[in-house]
C-alpha cells in the first residue's frame, strides 16, 4: 500500500477493530501481522496437537514454517505462555467468552468511568455479535446446577457488580437449528454446531464462508470487514522490529511516531512504511519489546511494568455419570465474584485434560493437603494417573481466572542474559504472584470445589498452578493512566511521551477484575479509532 | 540427534509418566518417543541430552550409583518428585516439559500412525474431531 494514513501493528484481538473502524471512515490502513493468515475451512483440522501444540502447532507463537523453532522468550516465574501468531492472534484459540469488565474494577483503577465504556462495548457486541447463550451443553448445565445449589443468583446482565452465575455472553453465533440427522457438512447450516473445538480454531459450519464461521475471532469478523472497505491491506508474516520516530521541535512530547520497520519472516526481507499515525496492538509482551528495541523515550521506566495474567488455575470434578466435556461451546456458563475473579466451566479435549489433571502443578496426587477441600492436587504419574485420565468423560473442569494484583516488578523487559533472535533482543517476562493474588486464587479454588461438590462431584482435583504459571490473559504492560510515572498511555490511548503513537490491545488495561479481557480491549480499540480519526484526520 | 543412552533414559521416563494401562499401551511407544524428542529439540536443541543427564543426576539421590533407567517405576516417580520441588525454575521446567510432551504424545493424534484414530480416544471416550453435535443436550 502506498502512503497509508495509519499503520496498525498486530492483527490479534484489538488491532483489527481499529483497522476496520478507521478503514470505514475512509482512511488507508496497513495492518501488519507477525504470523500467517489461515484459511479456517482448510487449515483448522480440529486436532489438538496439530492446532494447539506449544512447539509446532499452528497456533503457536512462531513463524508459519512449523519445521522452524517457535519464537523464544526469556521467562522468570512463568512457564507456559499461550499466545498465537497469526491473523486473529489469540482470538484464534480463545473460547469466545466476551464478558465486560467488572464494574468496580474499572471505576477503581481506570482514568475512565465505566459508563464511558458502555457505548463502545455495545458497538463491538453488536458487530461481532456477542450474544447470550440460550441453551447449555451438559457440562455447563451441571456447572449451573452447582452454582444454584450454593446459592448463587442467576443473571443475564452484562454489567456485573456482585456475585452471580451467568449463562455466558459469547462471541459465537447462536446455536444452529439442528436435529438428529442434520447434514452438518451441508451449506444450509448456520450458526454454532456445538462441535467443542473453539480452542482449535472453529472451522464450523464447515461449508460456511469465512465471515460466517461460528466463533467470531477477528480473522472471521473484523479483518474481513476491514478488507471489504477497500481501504485496508493486511500483510501477514510481517514482524515489526522498530517504530520509526523523530524529535519534533516545539512539541510537548519528546518524540513523534512516523512509521514502522518490519521483517518478512519467510524471506528475511526488511521493509519500512511511513504514516501519520502508528497503532500498536502486538500484545502485552511484544509491545514493550518493540518500544524498547526502537529506542523510544521511557523517562519513568514505566514501559513493560505491571504485567498481570489472571493467575489461572483449574479445579476438576469427577462424577458418577457422563458429562461429555467435548460437547458444546467450550465455555457456556460462568460464576463471577467481583474482587476475587471468575470461575467458568471449561470443556477440553483429552490432551489438554490430561495436562491439567496430571501434567503440571505444585505437589503430587499422593500427598493431599488435609487442610484444603480438594481431594488431590498437583501432578499425577504412573498407571493410576492414566486410569484417572480415563475418567475424562465423567469430568467437569472449572477454570479460575483470578483478579490478580498489579505490581511494578512483574514486567516485560529486554533479556540481556539471553541471545537475541532475528527480530532483535528478546523479551524477558517476569511474573511472581503477590500474596494477595495467591489468596484470591485459593479462595476461588475453594469456591470451585464447593460448586462442583454441590453439583454431585465424587472427588475433586486442583491443578495447583502456583509455581507453574500458565499465562493466558496477558495484560497491563502499556497501562492506561493519567500519571506518566505509573502508566504509558493516557485516557485516549495515546502514548504520554510519543505523539501519534496509540496502543489498542489488552496491554493497556489497568485491570478487568478477572473477567476475560478481549472484549474490553476491543471496545477501547473502537473508541480509540474514533479519537484518532477526529484528532489527526479531521 | 540425542545419543542412545539419552534415548534409553527418556524412554524410561516416558514409561514412568504414562505406562501401559493393564498391559496395553495407549499409544505406540516408538511414536510417543519420536513425538517427545521432536518437541524437546524444537524447544531447545540438545535438550534431550541435558534432560537425560538431569534425570540421571537425581536418580543418584534416590538409589546411589544407579542411572535413571535402572530405577523401578516407583523410584523414577521419586525422581520426578525431587526435581519438581527444586528451587531452580530450569529444573522444574524440565519435569514440566517431560510431562506435557509425553501426555501430548499419548493423548493426541501425534503419535498414532498417520490418518489412524488413536486407540486411547476409545479408552477415554473421546469422539474425536467433529463437525458438530445436533443432540448436544444428551452429549451425542
Amino acid at each position: 500500500m502506498d502512503a497509508p494514513d495509519v499503520i496498525v501493528i498486530g492483527a490479534g484481538g484489538g488491532g483489527p477493530v481499529a483497522a476496520k473502524e478507521l478503514a470505514e471512515r475512509g482512511l488507508k490502513v496497513l495492518l501488519l501481522e507477525a504470523g500467517p493468515w489461515f484459511d479456517p475451512s482448510k487449515d483448522f483440522t480440529r486436532l489438538e496437537h496439530d492446532m494447539s501444540a506449544l512447539m509446532d502447532g499452528r497456533f503457536r507463537w512462531g513463524p508459519a514454517d512449523r519445521s522452524r523453532p517457535p519464537w523464544n522468550r526469556r521467562r522468570e516465574g512463568v512457564n507456559i505462555i499461550l499466545q498465537t501468531a497469526g491473523v486473529g492472534g489469540s482470538t484464534l484459540h480463545y473460547n469466545g467468552i466476551s464478558p465486560r469488565a467488572f464494574v468496580p474494577s474499572v471505576d477503581a483503577k481506570w482514568p475512565l468511568a465505566y459508563p464511558d465504556l458502555v457505548p463502545w462495548y455495545e458497538r463491538v457486541e453488536e458487530f461481532l455479535p456477542v450474544t447470550l447463550v440460550r441453551d447449555l451443553a451438559p457440562k455447563d448445565a451441571l456447572f449451573a446446577e452447582g452454582c444454584e445449589a450454593v446459592g448463587l443468583r442467576r443473571s443475564e446482565e452484562r454489567d456485573v457488580s456482585e456475585p452471580v452465575w451467568r449463562p455466558c455472553h459469547n462471541a459465537i453465533l447462536p446455536i444452529a437449528d439442528m436435529t438428529t440427522g442434520t447434514d452438518l457438512e451441508g451449506p444450509a447450516v448456520e450458526g454454532c454446531t456445538m462441535c467443542g473445538h473453539c480452542i482449535q480454531g472453529c472451522p464450523n459450519p464447515i461449508a460456511a464462508p469465512v465471515e460466517r464461521k461460528a466463533k467470531r475471532a477477528t480473522n472471521v469478523s473484523y479483518v474481513p470487514a476491514a478488507v471489504a472497505t477497500g481501504n485496508c491491506e493486511v500483510v501477514p508474516n510481517a514482524f515489526a522490529t522498530a517504530i520509526l520516530f523523530e524529535h519534533p521541535a516545539g512539541s510537548a512530547k519528546p518524540a513523534r511516531a512516523r512509521g514502522v520497520r518490519w521483517r518478512d519472516t519467510a524471506t528475511g526481507e526488511v521493509h519500512e512504511a511511513e504514516a501519520r499515525v502508528v497503532v500498536m496492538a502486538g500484545g502485552s509482551i511484544e509491545n514493550p519489546r518493540l518500544w524498547l528495541n526502537s529506542g523510544l523515550p521511557n523517562a519513568h521506566d514505566a514501559v513493560g511494568r505491571r504485567l498481570t495474567t489472571h493467575l489461572q488455575d483449574v479445579v476438576t470434578g469427577f462424577f458418577d455419570r457422563e458429562i461429555h466435556p467435548d460437547v458444546g461451546q467450550v465455555t457456556m456458563a460462568r460464576a463471577d465474584f467481583p474482587g476475587y475473579g471468575t470461575i467458568f466451566a471449561q470443556g477440553y479435549g483429552p490432551q489438554a485434560f490430561s495436562v491439567v489433571t496430571s501434567g503440571v502443578g505444585a505437589g503430587s496426587w499422593d500427598r493431599p493437603d488435609p487442610d484444603e477441600p480438594w481431594d488431590t492436587q498437583g501432578r499425577f504419574w504412573g498407571e493410576e494417573a492414566q486410569r484417572r485420565n480415563g475418567e475424562y468423560r465423567r469430568s467437569l473442569s472449572a477454570v479460575l481466572s483470578t483478579n490478580d494484583e498489579s505490581h511494578p516488578d512483574n514486567r516485560v523487559t529486554l533479556a540481556d542474559d539471553w541471545p537475541a533472535d532475528e527480530h532483535g533482543p528478546v523479551p524477558k517476562v517476569i511474573y511472581h504472584a503477590t500474596p494477595a493474588s495467591q489468596e484470591r486464587q485459593t479462595w476461588l479454588a475453594r469456591t470451585a470445589v464447593e460448586i462442583l461438590c454441590a453439583a454431585g462431584a465424587r472427588t475433586t482435583h486442583r491443578t495447583n498452578v502456583v509455581q507453574t504459571v500458565l499465562m493466558t490473559h496477558i495484560m497491563g504492560t502499556m497501562r492506561m493512566g493519567n500519571d506518566p510515572a505509573t502508566s504509558v498511555i493516557d485516557a485516549s490511548c495515546e502514548a504520554h511521551e510519543v505523539e501519534r503513537l496509540y496502543v489498542v490491545d489488552t496491554s493497556v488495561l489497568p485491570g478487568v477484575g478477572g473477567a476475560n479481557p478481549t472484549l474490553t480491549a476491543q471496545a477501547l480499540s473502537a473508541r480509540t479509532a474514533g479519537i484518532v480519526a477526529d484528532r489527526h484526520f479531521g | 540427534m540425542p545419543d542412545d543412552s539419552s534415548l534409553a533414559t527418556l524412554r524410561a521416563a516416558i514409561d514412568a509418566v504414562a505406562p501401559p494401562v493393564e498391559g496395553r499401551p495407549d499409544a505406540p511407544p516408538e511414536g510417543v518417543e519420536r513425538h517427545v524428542v521432536h518437541q524437546i529439540e524444537l524447544y531447545l536443541p540438545g535438550f534431550t541430552d541435558m534432560l537425560a543427564a538431569l534425570l540421571d543426576a537425581f536418580a543418584a539421590d534416590v538409589r546411589p550409583g544407579a542411572g535413571f533407567a535402572e530405577l523401578s517405576r516407583e523410584e523414577r516417580g521419586e525422581v520426578f518428585r525431587l526435581m519438581a520441588a527444586e528451587e531452580s525454575q530450569d529444573i522444574r521446567e524440565a519435569v514440566d516439559a517431560l510431562f506435557v510432551f509425553t501426555l501430548g504424545g499419548v493423548y493426541s493424534e501425534s503419535a498414532a500412525p498417520p490418518g489412524q484414530r488413536p486407540a486411547v480416544w476409545d479408552r477415554v471416550g473421546y469422539a474425536g474431531p467433529s463437525f458438530g453435535h445436533p443432540d448436544y443436550r444428551t452429549g451425542a
